[in-house]
C-alpha cells in the first residue's frame, strides 16, 4: 500500500468514527434527566416561555428528526444555539477552542523537549544521580494532581515572586488569525506581545505537561536502556563512532515508538481534560467552556465539544499512525 | 491610560444648567482609579433584558439605568426615584404613571425619554426573557402608554402589589440605537430585537460602558463621563470584571491586591480564612434568602398536617444553625426575616421530641411505620448534612429517612408533578423579585405548582384567597396587612420546615468604601457606589 492510499484509508476511517460519536452522544445528552430549557431560561420562566424556546429549538420535534436536523447543520458549520451563552455554539468554539489548543500544543511541545534529554541522561547515567533524580521527578509528576501543581507554582511564582502572571491568557495580540496568541504575534510581528503570551502561557503549560513528561521520561529512559544492549549498539560502539551519534541517530529513533503512542494519546486527551488546569488560571478554553455547558445542560454545546475533542482525537492519533512509520519503518502503512 | 482632569463642581452645573436637567451631571476626575472584581461564574449574556443569574445582572445594573431603584442609602429594596423621577398610581392600583427625570443621556450622547421606557417595556415582554414573567401577568405589549416626551404611563390588566418594586428590575435601553442595528430574527420588523448588537455593545445610559467583553474571562468597563448623577473624586472610573473559577485563586488574587473584591460564592472556610489576612474586609449581612426542607402535602402521610408538625418539632433547628448554617439566622417563616413585610408573629417551631412522639400518634403512625425520602442537591454538600440531622433527629421518633442527592435538573424535573415530588426537598429560595410576594404568593398560591418553589404543593383556599387579594390591593397598608395574615396561615399549615436565613458574605480589599448590601440580587456590586481610599 503506498503513502497516498494508507493516508487516504485512514483519514476516511474518521468519518464513521465521528458519526457513530455524534450519534451517541446525541441521544445521551437528550435522555439526561432534567429540562436544559427551563434550567436555561431561568427557574421562575413560565411555560409559556419554556414552549416557545423548545419551538425554537425545534425540541418538539421527534427525536430522529432533532438528529438529522443537527447534523446537516453541524455540516455546514452550524451547531445549534447555545442555551448558556446564547448564540450559536460555532461562534463560542472559534472563541474558546484556539485557548486550549495553544495550551495543549505548548505542555505537549515542554514535555517533549523536557522529557527526551532528561531520559536519554537517566538511561545513559542509569543507576547514577541523574537516574536517581530523574526518578523522583517522574513519580512526583505522575503522583502529583496538575490542579495541586498549578495552585503551588501560582503560590509560588505569581503571588511570592511575582515572576509570571496569575491568571489569564492575556491581552490579544493586534492580529487575530488563528486565535492563537503566539503564533498571532509572530504574525503581526509583534515580539513583545509573543513574550508577553509566552509569560501567561508559561505555568498553565508546564502544570498541564508535567505528567505526560515523566511519562515520556521513564519510557525513554527504558527504551533507551533497551536498545543500548542490543547488538547493533554493541557494534556502533565497537566501530568506534561518536556516542551522540549512536545515541540521537540510531538509538533513540528505535526507543521512541512507545513514547509516540503516549503521546498521540496524552494530546487527545488533554484537549478535553486541561478543565482543572484551566479552571486554576482562569484559562478560557474548550474544557472550561465543556464543563460549564455540562454543569448547566447545554447540550448542544455539550455535542460540540465532545465531536470537535472527538475529532482532535482522531487527528492526532492519525497523525501518531503516520509518524510510526517514520521512525519504525517496519510498521510503515501495514 | 487615559486621565481625568479637574473635578469641577461648578463647571458641573454650568452644564446641568446647560442641559436643562435637575441633576448634578458630568464631569472628570483627576485620575483614573481602576478596579478589579472577581466572579465565579460568566456572565451568560449583556442583554439587561434576558439577565437572571448574578453575573448578568451586574453588567446590567453597572451598563443601565432601572425605572426605580432599591433604596440603598437607606439600608431597604423598596423602590426610590432613579430614571422616574416620580410617579402616582391611580386608587384602583391600575395606572402608574412615571415622570422621567430630564437630562438623563443614553451612551451613544442621545437623550432617554418616556418613548424609550414603554419601547423597552413592550421589548421586555416581547422577547419573553429575563424577568419578564414579573411584568407579564399585568401587561401586554403596548399597554405602556408615551404621554408625552418625559411621562409614560403603564395601564395594568389587574392591580399588582409587586409591579412597582418589580420595575427594579426593568432596563431601559437606547431605542434608535437598537433598531438601528437589527438584523434579521424572530420578531418581525424588529428581526433579532438587538440580539447581535447586544454581544458585543451596551445600549445604555447606566454608570460604565462597555470597552470589552469576553465572556468566560474578562469584561471591561469605563465611567461614562455624561452620567447623569455626576461624578467626584475617589469614585472608580476603570473597572476590570474577572471570570476565574478556582476558589483558591481567588483567595491568592485578593490577598496579593491584584483584586478589590470577590463575589460571595466562597466557601464559609474561605471566607473565615480571609477574615484572618490582613487588608481585608469580610462583610456579612443577614440574606434575603431561605433555607428550608420542602414537605411535599399531596403525598401520605405528609398529607397529614399532624405529621408535618411531627416533624417540624422533630427537627433540631439550634444544632443546624450552630453546627452547619454557621452565622445564620434562624428562619421564622416562609419570607426571610429583612424582607419589608416579615411579620414577627408568624408561628416558629423549635425542637420538641416529646411534642413530636405525641403528634405522630395522633395522627396514627407507630414508631417503625414510617418511610421517607430526603433529597438534597448534590452538587451542595451542605443540604446533605442537613439531611443527616433530619436522619438522626426523626429516628428518635421512629421514622426511617432515605438520603437521596440528586442533580439539580432532575430535582427540576421531578417537582413538576406531585406524584414524582419527594417527600421532601432540601431547597435554597432568595427572594426573586424585591416584595414580600415572591415568598409568599410565589411560593404557596397553586399557580407556582410544578416548580422547584412549590414543591410543597401547598393548597388552602383560605390562604389562597388572602394572597390574592394581597396581591391586588392598591392601598400598601391593607396590600401589607393582607401579606403578614397569609405567612401566619401558611406556617400554621407547616408545608415546610423552615431552617434558615443563611448570611451573604463578601470579601474585599479595606480600602474599598462604599459597599452596601440591601438583598436584592446583584445590586450590591453597583461600581458607582465605591470608593477607594489609596
Amino acid at each position: 500500500m503506498n503513502f497516498r492510499t494508507y493516508l487516504l484509508r485512514r483519514t476516511l476511517h474518521i468519518i464513521p468514527v465521528l458519526f457513530g460519536l455524534s450519534i451517541l452522544i446525541f441521544v445521551v445528552s437528550r435522555v439526561i434527566p432534567g429540562d436544559p430549557v427551563r434550567l436555561a431560561l431561568g427557574l421562575e420562566a413560565t411555560g409559556e416561555q419554556v414552549e416557545q424556546l423548545r419551538r425554537q429549538m425545534g425540541l418538539d420535534r421527534p427525536l430522529v428528526a432533532q438528529y438529522f436536523a443537527y447534523f446537516a447543520g453541524a455540516v455546514r458549520g452550524d451547531f445549534g444555539y447555545s442555551l448558556r451563552t446564547h448564540r450559536n455554539v460555532a461562534q463560542d468554539l472559534l472563541d474558546f477552542f484556539p485557548a486550549t489548543l495553544e495550551l495543549t500544543s505548548v505542555a505537549m511541545l515542554i514535555s517533549v523537549v523536557v522529557g527526551v534529554p532528561l531520559g536519554i541522561l537517566a538511561a545513559v547515567r542509569k543507576d547514577q544521580g541523574p537516574d536517581h533524580v530523574s526518578r523522583i521527578v517522574a513519580l512526583i509528576g505522575v503522583a502529583l494532581p496538575r490542579f495541586w501543581l498549578a495552585i503551588l507554582l501560582q503560590l509560588a511564582l505569581a503571588y511570592q515572586l511575582r515572576l509570571l502572571p496569575t491568571i489569564g491568557r492575556g491581552p490579544a495580540p493586534p492580529v487575530h488569525v488563528t486565535g492563537l496568541f503566539l503564533v498571532d504575534s509572530l504574525v503581526a510581528l509583534r515580539l513583545d506581545a509573543f513574550w508577553t503570551s509566552l509569560k501567561y502561557l508559561a505555568m498553565p503549560a508546564f502544570a498541564l505537561s508535567v505528567g505526560t513528561l515523566a511519562q515520556v521520561m521513564r519510557l525513554i529512559r527504558a527504551g533507551m536502556i533497551e536498545e543500548m544492549r542490543r547488538d547493533y549498539a554493541l557494534a556502533a560502539r565497537s566501530y568506534g563512532l561518536p556516542p551522540n551519534l549512536i545515541i540521537y541517530k540510531y538509538l533513540l529513533k528505535n526507543a521512541f515508538t512507545a513514547t509516540l503512542t503516549i503521546l498521540g494519546l496524552s494530546y487527545g486527551f488533554l484537549l478535553g481534560n486541561a478543565f482543572l488546569v484551566e479552571a486554576v488560571f482562569a484559562w478560557p478554553g474548550l474544557a472550561f467552556y465543556g464543563v460549564d455547558a455540562l454543569r448547566y445542560k447545554d447540550f448542544n454545546g455539550v455535542i460540540a465539544v465532545t465531536i470537535v475533542i472527538g475529532a482532535a482525537y482522531a487527528l492526532v492519533n492519525l497523525a501518531t499512525d503516520i509518524l510510526y512509520g517514520y521512525v519504525d519503518p517496519r510498521v510503515r502503512y501495514e | 491610560m487615559s486621565r481625568w482632569r479637574v473635578p469641577a463642581i461648578v463647571a458641573a452645573a454650568a452644564v446641568v444648567l446647560a442641559v436643562g436637567t435637575t441633576a448634578a451631571p458630568v464631569l472628570s476626575q483627576s485620575q483614573e482609579v481602576s478596579f478589579t472584581y472577581i466572579e465565579q461564574q460568566i456572565i451568560t449574556s449583556i442583554d439587561p433584558q434576558a439577565a437572571v443569574d448574578e453575573s448578568s445582572l451586574h453588567s446590567a445594573i453597572n451598563l443601565y439605568d432601572p425605572l426605580v431603584y432599591p433604596n440603598v442609602e437607606q439600608g431597604t429594596m423598596s423602590p426610590r426615584p432613579h430614571v422616574a423621577e416620580s410617579w402616582t398610581v391611580a386608587p384602583d392600583g391600575k395606572r402608574y404613571t412615571f415622570k422621567i427625570r430630564h437630562g438623563i443621556k443614553f451612551h451613544s450622547g442621545r437623550e432617554l425619554t418616556a418613548e424609550d421606557v414603554a419601547w423597552s417595556m413592550d421589548r421586555q415582554l416581547q422577547i419573553k426573557k429575563g424577568f419578564f414573567w414579573i411584568f407579564s401577568p399585568v401587561l401586554d405589549p403596548g399597554s405602556t402608554k408615551v404621554i408625552d416626551r418625559y411621562t409614560v404611563r403603564f395601564d395594568l390588566k389587574d392591580s399588582y402589589a409587586p409591579f412597582l418594586s418589580g420595575l427594579e428590575l426593568f432596563f431601559i435601553m437606547d431605542k434608535d440605537l437598537i433598531t438601528a442595528n437589527l438584523k434579521p430574527g424572530p420578531f418581525g420588523d424588529l428581526g433579532d430585537y438587538g440580539a447581535a448588537l447586544l454581544e458585543t455593545k451596551d445600549a445604555g445610559s447606566g454608570p460604565y460602558r462597555m470597552e470589552r467583553w469576553e465572556r468566560a474571562t474578562e469584561m471591561v468597563l469605563t465611567a461614562f463621563p455624561d452620567y447623569w448623577r455626576g461624578w467626584k473624586p475617589g469614585q472608580i472610573t476603570k473597572v476590570s470584571y474577572k471570570i476565574v473559577l478556582e476558589e483558591a485563586t481567588v483567595k491568592t488574587l485578593l490577598r496579593s491586591k491584584e483584586a478589590d473584591m470577590v463575589n460571595q460564592w466562597l466557601s464559609p472556610p474561605s471566607f473565615a480564612e480571609l477574615k484572618q489576612s490582613p487588608g481585608i474586609v469580610v462583610k456579612e449581612d443577614p440574606s434575603v434568602q431561605l433555607f428550608h426542607l420542602e414537605m411535599n402535602t399531596k403525598k401520605p402521610p405528609l398529607d397529614n398536617l399532624k405529621v408535618r408538625q411531627a416533624i417540624a418539632y422533630a427537627f433540631d433547628y439550634d444544632k443546624a444553625i450552630q453546627q452547619i448554617f454557621i452565622g445564620a439566622t434562624k428562619a421564622k417563616g416562609p419570607v426571610p426575616v429583612r424582607v419589608p413585610g416579615w411579620n414577627p408573629q408568624v408561628p416558629v417551631y423549635g425542637h420538641n421530641v416529646t411534642k413530636a412522639k405525641q403528634l405522630l400518634a395522633e395522627a396514627g403512625y407507630k414508631p417503625g411505620d414510617l418511610t421517607l425520602e430526603y433529597v438534597w442537591v448534590s452538587s451542595v454538600p451542605l443540604e446533605r448534612l442537613i439531611g443527616l440531622l433530619l436522619q438522626s433527629n426523626l429516628q428518635e421518633i421512629g421514622v426511617k429517612l432515605d438520603i437521596t442527592g440528586e442533580l439539580w435538573p432532575h430535582v427540576l424535573e421531578r417537582a413538576t408533578k406531585a406524584e414524582t415530588t419527594p417527600h421532601i426537598t432540601a431547597i435554597f429560595d432568595t427572594l426573586k423579585y424585591p416584595h414580600i410576594d415572591s415568598h409568599t404568593y410565589g411560593m404557596y398560591h397553586p399557580s407556582c405548582w410544578g416548580t422547584f418553589r412549590c414543591m410543597s404543593f401547598y393548597e388552602n383556599a383560605a390562604a389562597t384567597q388572602v394572597l390574592e387579594k394581597a396581591r391586588r390591593a392598591a392601598d400598601p397598608k391593607e396590600q401589607m396587612k393582607l401579606y403578614e395574615e397569609a405567612q401566619v396561615m401558611i406556617a400554621r399549615d407547616v408545608p415546610s420546615i423552615y431552617v434558615a436565613n443563611p448570611l451573604h458574605r463578601i470579601a474585599f480589599r479595606d480600602n474599598v468604601k462604599g459597599y452596601r448590601f440591601v438583598g436584592l440580587v446583584g445590586f450590591d456590586v453597583a461600581f458607582y457606589d465605591f470608593t477607594i481610599v489609596r
